[in-house]
């Protein structure tokens, strides 16, 4: 008879920021002076992860990111290490690496700052990305509007090639690298990828049709990987500290460490770096300090994401990819808004359907004339107060015609906060039918 | 591959899309932006079917559902169509078994019909319109839109020819799909974005050649033809499928004529010739069939001609040929004249025992190509041999193009072509190495990878023995293809001499290359082949002058006879003013014939309901010949006439397929009759710019900057005001 075995301690992941065990690395040397040089970044272990990653080979760093559980920041949450193993192996092509610095979602606000503060973490990030998929060639294709981020990526990038770490057998390694930066002019429809890869071969952001999928034929028909600042400086992180302390933070499917905005009527909005599973009552009462006044909805992971209403129940979701499918929003890119209650839902959602509306690239017909046409009308006619009874339903219906028939995703996510808001606060669409709008801001809206 | 649509099972060849495995089962799917001709992109979302496939369990075998057939995993949305490949044991269920699909249809022609104007009733492509036949297929029928509509501007002239309606357009991308992909010009495109989106272009203006096409690739009213712009109503047209005779290609069009009156020409598909295309001279160089038209003989009367009768006419030629040896008379005739007309002149000739017979234009060899176009669309190397393409045989540079965007032609069902073939491709790669253009510069140099200006030296004996880098990459390009296509045009045919068959036929064996001869008129290869030609010693056309007494038809020398000169015309052109007595000819938009294009291809000529007096074709106006000189020719009709050439062919020219029938032509290489004068091909010029007999597009865009121009309107009714009759 032998004895039983000792009970296993249960690994006991990091799911608070709280937790002593965790310690910011993304967001760690944001507002310090001169983050943003290289000098500063090596002496606080720049462009370590690379060499290690140097060290390690292409297939191992894709191992690691694998072994990590990184998944995409960008939104869509799809694992990283599993795109970069897309990447054709030996096809004798060039291979690009492609950065979506298009930071458009509202809500969204973290990849100003990394690459504003500290910009190396992203060039070392795209270097080990480069390395893992054979690529000697990467692009940053950030937002039009991020002039002082795009400054300093470009000064950046001139100091990496100044030291050797970006041009040809970097650091001697033998491994040839350089990066160029992309400003975009100004669409939403350029974080799309293969809009983006349009966008930068100089032709209309309309999307690709898919397949090919990049990874098979991207920019320039070339072997092309994208993914979100984010996730390459994640990386860079993971290949400093390995994919064991990544993993150790997190849910069972959600590891790691996220940047959670918060914006809205709170006390402190901003960008606060926390584990996968923070509960989002963390978020706003413990970092950004607690609403400023009352609160009636809250919007989990950028604008088109589902509207949570706001509860005690929802307060207690642990923020991660799983938790916020189950209480049916998504994690996006955890741009989390507040909507306070005197705003009005029905003109709170015509002011996302009208973004959506105004960023429609005009290539498919639902969401160009469904979208920008009919439903920012919609809308308008409700939100103005001249709402007539039906109108709910034919937004119902009109949204059943365009869920899952556009060509690219901007038709669904507008109709994130469409469907939701009317599932959730009906009470406010029937009173906007009648012609009554509710909430103390509503009134300034209705003669404008 | 077994698709099983609507529970309608159809075995189909892999790489065809759902959209195509739908019809190829014979149903149904409404679509906007696919195109056959064009690559598929999905934008329009009108051909949403549920599909689904059946999927392989962990045990390698399908997942079988509980009446043990393959379980079928749908996708939890609609797909499009036309931009999803159909797998083995694919099931697509269309708006006829699926009520989502129904709906979704009927929603987005919704979403379609929201900024569209409705104006049918004063659209010129109403009755023929995409939008109105699926709007009334798959529509609801009535629209809960219950805003104002997006206004935009609705008469902005793209070009000349061209006029778009912007309110009109459904955004379905197949105008810029098209400058981009056939022609490879980057001319249109969508600005501004969202419900803002239209159709423009950059810099102002349509680049000519092929721009009419754009007229008809759109699904709606946007794109119209200028030059037809409110003519006729569609139903109220006579549509006429025939084959275009202003150059060699023979391109398949169809003529809509309204009261007797030619006002629009359309292209018409034909896979082997010019697939969906044609050129703008094809389309809107017609203005000569309905204006300054001969409607009577013209008779000579004390120095000056006067309108008449056909049987004074008659008259008239008997005075003036008594006396004349029926030997002395030449016959002279155009070479887009049909076969069955070669056929008339050939036996009249005979009759009359004359030898003085010719057509113009030709030149000194007829070549019988051993390439088709198809071959040309297909090649892996194309050498262009001193032509120019746009005034010689402008689709051929199409299908040139084609080659070099990879040369995939879409594949064919029974339904026709491919409605969306997956492999055609947005902005697709070009291939210019493929591309050799040797000769004088032309249009198609922008797009040629090796290019050679040899003057005025003959371009095949310079290819044959290269001086040049250029011309030795050509041979080298030609040398290492495996399907290589030599194009030879006019610069080659004028200067070909005793030793060309032998020169080209080393060529061909050197490099293994196919050839495309352009011949110099559009049946200028089958009356060859007939044989109407001078024998030596007799006279050619340029000799004209010499004849005893000629009769030219549709042929302005502006020279006359020596003697009695009788002129069969469509127009009173310089040299009919010349003539003894002028005969109004129909053009060939108005015969039934044969003619055979450049690749050897018989094609059909059909009569088109036009109004033209009294004028008379070819073979009635040589019978009416031979009555005045009181012989009975062999040939009085079109009947008699297929009799003859089904003797001179070995076969007969009735009831050739639709998109005709490539037949060998007996000894047309051997003969070399000399033509005493050099064939320069001017097809867009003589059609399009040049001041002729009738009003020319030049001179129309000139009064157009003036001001003067007026949209062509309709005759007034001639009863009094107020009448309602």
């Amino acid at each position: 008879m032998t004895a039983p075995a000792p009970p296993v301690t249960p690994r006991r992941p990091i799911v608070s920021g709280t937790d002593p065990r965790f310690v910011p690395t993304l967001y760690a040397h944001v507002g310090q002076g001169g983050s943003h040089t290289l000098e500063y970044y090596l002496r606080h272990d720049g462009y370590m992860g690379f060499k290690r990653a140097v060290a390690m080979g292409p297939d191992t760093v894709i191992d690691e990111i694998k072994k990590s559980g990184l998944r995409g920041r960008g939104g869509a949450g799809f694992a990283t290490g599993l795109k970069w193993s897309f990447m054709p192996l030996k096809d004798g092509r060039q291979h690009i690496v492609l950065c979506n610095a298009d930071e458009s979602e509202p809500g969204t606000f973290k990849d100003r700052y990394l690459m504003s503060e500290d910009p190396h973490q992203l060039i070392e990030g795209m270097l080990i990305g480069g390395l893992a998929m054979r690529a000697s060639l990467g692009y940053i294709y950030i937002r039009g509007e991020y002039v002082h981020a795009a400054e300093r990526l470009w000064a950046a990038i001139h100091e990496a090639r100044a030291n050797g770490l970006l041009g040809k057998n970097i650091l001697g390694s033998g491994f040839d690298f350089d990066l160029q930066v992309h400003r975009g002019a100004g669409a939403y429809i350029c974080g799309e990828e293969t809009a983006l890869m349009n966008s930068l071969e100089g032709l209309r952001a309309n999307p690709r049709l898919k397949p090919p999928f990049p990874a098979a034929a991207g920019l320039y028909g070339l072997p092309t990987t994208i993914n979100n600042v984010e996730t390459f400086c994640a990386a860079t992180h993971i290949m400093n500290y390995g994919a064991d302390w990544h993993a150790g933070m997190g849910t069972e499917k959600s590891r790691g460490m996220k940047l959670f905005q918060i914006s809205g009527p709170v006390k402190r909005p901003g960008v606060y770096e926390l584990p996968l599973g923070t509960p989002l009552r963390e978020l706003v009462y413990d970092w950004a300090g607690g609403p400023t006044e009352g609160i009636k909805a809250i919007i989990p992971g950028g604008i088109s994401c589902q509207l949570l209403k706001w509860s005690d129940q929802v307060l207690g979701t642990p923020m991660d990819y799983e938790s916020l499918a189950a209480a049916g929003s998504s994690l996006g890119t955890a741009g989390v808004t507040l909507i306070p209650a005197s705003a009005s839902i029905v003109q709170t959602t015509w002011n996302a359907v009208r973004f959506y509306g105004h960023e429609s690239c005009g290539k498919c017909t639902p969401c160009r004339e469904g979208i920008s046409g009919w439903m920012v009308k919609m809308y308008e006619k409700l939100g103005r107060g001249h709402g007539q009874p039906g109108d709910t339903q034919l937004i119902l219906d009109m949204a059943d015609n365009i869920g899952g028939r556009s060509f690219c995703a901007l038709a669904d996510a507008c109709l994130g906060p469409v469907l939701s808001s009317i599932k959730l606060f009906r009470e406010e669409y029937a009173a906007a039918e009648r012609g009554e709008l509710i909430g103390a801001g509503a009134r300034r809206w209705r003669e404008v | 591959m077994k698709v099983t649509v609507d529970g309608t099972e159809v075995d189909l060849p892999s790489g065809t899309s759902a959209i195509d495995a739908v019809f190829a089962a014979g149903g149904d799917v409404p679509y906007f932006c696919a195109h056959p001709y064009l690559s598929p992109v999905g934008a329009c979302r009108m051909c949403l079917v549920e599909s689904g496939s059946p999927r392989k369990g962990q045990d390698g075998h399908f997942e079988l559902d509980e009446t043990g057939q393959p379980k079928i995993f749908y996708f939890p949305k609609p797909m499009a169509a036309c931009t999803m490949l159909a797998t083995e044991g694919m099931h697509i269920k269309t708006a006829k078994t699926s009520p989502v699909v129904a709906k979704s249809q009927a929603g987005m022609m919704e979403f379609h019909l929201i900024n569209h104007p409705l104006d049918c009733p004063t659209c010129d492509k109403g009755g023929a319109c995409e939008l109105q036949d699926r709007a009334f297929e798959y529509g609801y029928g009535a629209s809960r839109f219950g805003f104002d509509r997006r206004h935009a501007d609705k008469h902005y002239p793209l070009s000349d020819f061209i006029i778009l309606d912007q309110e009109r357009c459904i955004h379905c991308k197949r105008c810029v799909r098209y400058f981009e992909e056939v022609p490879g010009q980057e001319v249109l495109d969508f600005i501004e974005r969202g419900g803002h989106t239209f159709i423009d272009t950059q810099e102002g203006g349509l680049p000519t050649g092929f721009q009419g096409n754009i007229a008809d690739v759109c699904p709606v009213g946007a794109l119209l033809d200028n030059v037809a712009r409110f003519r006729g109503r569609n139903w109220e047209y006579d549509h006429t499928p025939t084959t275009c005779t202003l150059c060699p290609v023979g391109c398949a069009i169809t003529v809509d004529a309204r009261n007797g009156r030619l006002e629009r020409i359309v292209g018409r598909e034909n896979r082997e010739v010019n697939e969906q295309w044609i050129c703008d001279a094809g389309r809107f160089g017609h203005v000569f069939a309905r204006e300054g038209r001969l409607t009577s003989p013209l008779i000579r009367d004390g120095g000056q001609l006067r309108g008449a009768s056909w049987d004074e006419a008659i008259q008239a030629m008997k005075n003036g040929l008594y006396g004349t040896s029926p030997a002395d008379i030449a016959l002279f005739i155009n070479s887009d004249s049909t076969l069955e007309e070669g056929a008339a002149v050939q036996a009249l000739a005979g009759q009359l025992g004359t030898g003085h017979v010719d057509h113009w234009p030709r030149y000194p060899v007829a070549v019988s190509s051993t390439a088709t176009l198809t071959d040309v669309a297909s090649a892996d190397a194309v050498v262009v041999l001193g032509a120019d393409l746009g005034e010689e045989a402008p689709v051929v540079e199409l299908r040139i193009l084609e080659a070099l965007r990879g040369g995939i032609i879409p594949n064919e069902f029974t339904h026709g072509t491919a409605i969306a073939d997956l492999r055609l491709v947005e902005r697709p790669a070009r291939k210019p190495e493929r591309l050799a253009v040797i000769g004088q510069p032309s249009r198609l140099w922008k797009h040629a990878g090796i290019r050679a200006d040899v003057g005025g030296h003959n371009p095949l004996l310079k290819l044959a023995n290269p001086d040049s880098d250029e011309l030795r990459a050509a041979l080298t390009l030609l040398g290492r293809a495996e399907k290589p296509v030599l194009i030879l045009g006019a610069d080659v045919l004028n200067q070909a001499s005793g030793s060309f068959a032998a020169s080209l036929s080393d060529m061909a064996q050197r490099t293994g290359a196919k050839f495309l001869a352009i011949a110099a008129g559009a049946n200028s290869s089958g009356l060859a082949a007939l044989k109407l030609v001078p024998q030596p010693g007799q006279l050619n056309f340029s000799q004209l002058p010499q004849a005893r007494a000629a009769f030219i038809s549709r042929l302005d020398p502006r020279v006359r006879a020596a003697g009695f000169t009788i002129v069969h015309d469509t127009h009173l052109t310089e040299t009919a003013k010349l003539a003894d007595v002028v005969l109004p000819a129909v053009t060939n938009y108005e015969k039934r014939g044969t003619t055979v294009n450049l690749e050897g291809r018989f094609l059909a000529l059909q009569q088109a309901a036009l109004s033209a007096g009294d004028s008379a074709d070819l073979i009635r106006t040589l019978t009416i010949l031979a009555e005045a000189l009181g012989v009975r020719p062999q040939v009085r009709g079109l009947k008699s006439a297929q009799g003859v050439l089904e003797t001179a062919l070995g076969f007969s020219v009735q009831g050739l397929p639709e998109r005709g029938e490539i037949r060998p032509l007996a000894g047309a290489a051997g003969n070399g009759a000399t033509t005493g004068q050099v064939y320069k091909p001017q097809l867009w010029k003589e059609h399009m710019l040049d001041k002729g007999w009738h009003t020319t597009w030049a001179e129309r865009t000139e009064s157009l900057g003036a001001g003067e121009w007026e949209l062509p309107m309709a005759a007034q009714p001639r009863h009094a005001p107020g009448g309602d009759d």
